[in-house]
């Protein structure tokens, strides 16, 4: 797959730089609003976050004869963008201090509320007093209606900065764990732990949605 | 090991490592045979695999036209064709 990808950027390389419009149009349709989505962040305004969109792909543009295709093409656009987001945020004083940047979570709660699992000294202590319901097993239709779509959406929005960038390259946009850890300069290990309180939490909040639907 | 060694608890909080493919060998093992034992944490699993399918639905591909013609323009002044 990595081969398929790098060939496949080798040709949209040799197109871009020949001026091929069609091929920056779909480089653009494809990335625009993921770009757009991490900028915002990293800096305090949506008028910020186009801004540095808008600079990232002038750029690129300027860029690509000089791109020397030691990463792909998409995760060369996305670190132009995360560094000129993160001196944007620090300017703008939004962003974290790196210091508080360590590997340890801002964010230590459990996967699962505790008051799902048996608890004191019984034989089956932290095994399920409540079990998970399955809601997967609805029609499809119905688990992808726009309603639960709305409530995924919001889920994330209201995630912490840090966690909501690695669920939204993951999971949203498809992105390879290596990938996100390029662009965001973190470990495979603060990837996974960041991804995992994501999930977590929009997995929790996708189960009480359905909760009256589906009897346990 | 056995199934008694991993509450459903600690299983939860392995949940994402186990489908990155990042347990150890033994972690592994411990997971699988816990699994092959408690349905619910099948279950648990299968609504993580249905939630992050249904995030996947979210993606959106959507420039503003503005945007994409002054970026088209950019692009046309540095590698535009001389024929285009």
């Amino acid at each position: 797959m990595g081969i398929a990808r790098r060939s496949s950027d080798d040709e949209l390389l040799v197109r871009l730089r020949t001026g091929d419009e069609a091929a920056f149009r779909q480089i653009v349709t494809q990335n625009h609003r993921a770009m757009t989505r991490l900028a915002r962040s990293f800096v305090q305004s949506q008028s910020i976050a186009d801004e540095v969109v808008q600079e990232t792909w002038l750029a690129v543009i300027r860029g690509l004869d000089r791109f020397e295709g030691r990463s792909s093409l998409k995760t060369w656009i996305f670190r132009i963008l995360v560094n000129r987001a993160k001196t944007r945020g620090i300017r703008e004083q939004r962003t974290t201090p790196f210091s508080a940047l360590t590997a340890s979570e801002d964010d230590p709660s459990p996967a699962v509320d505790p008051e799902r699992f048996l608890t004191g000294g019984a034989a089956f202590a932290g095994y399920w007093s409540i079990p998970p319901s399955r809601f997967f097993e609805l029609p499809e239709d119905r688990v992808l209606a726009d309603e639960t779509l709305a409530l995924i959406e919001r889920a994330i929005v209201e995630l912490p900065d840090r966690q909501q960038r690695v669920i939204r390259m993951r999971d949203l946009e498809g992105w390879d764990p290596a990938e996100v850890c390029d662009v965001l300069e973190i470990s495979a290990e603060n990837q996974r732990v960041l991804l995992h309180r994501a999930r977590a939490k929009v997995r929790s909040a996708v189960e009480a949605h359905f909760s009256e639907l589906v009897q346990t | 090991m056995s199934y008694e060694d991993l509450p459903c608890r600690d299983f939860v909080e392995l949940a994402t490592d186990y489908l990155e493919g990042a347990l150890t060998v033994e972690q592994r093992l411990v997971v699988e045979r816990h699994l092959a034992f408690c349905s619910p944490c099948v279950d648990y699993l299968d609504q993580m695999r249905a939630v992050i399918h249904a995030t996947g639905t979210l993606r959106e591909e959507d420039v503003p036209e503005p945007v994409m013609e002054s970026l088209m323009d950019a692009f046309r002044a540095l590698h535009g064709r001389s024929d285009g």
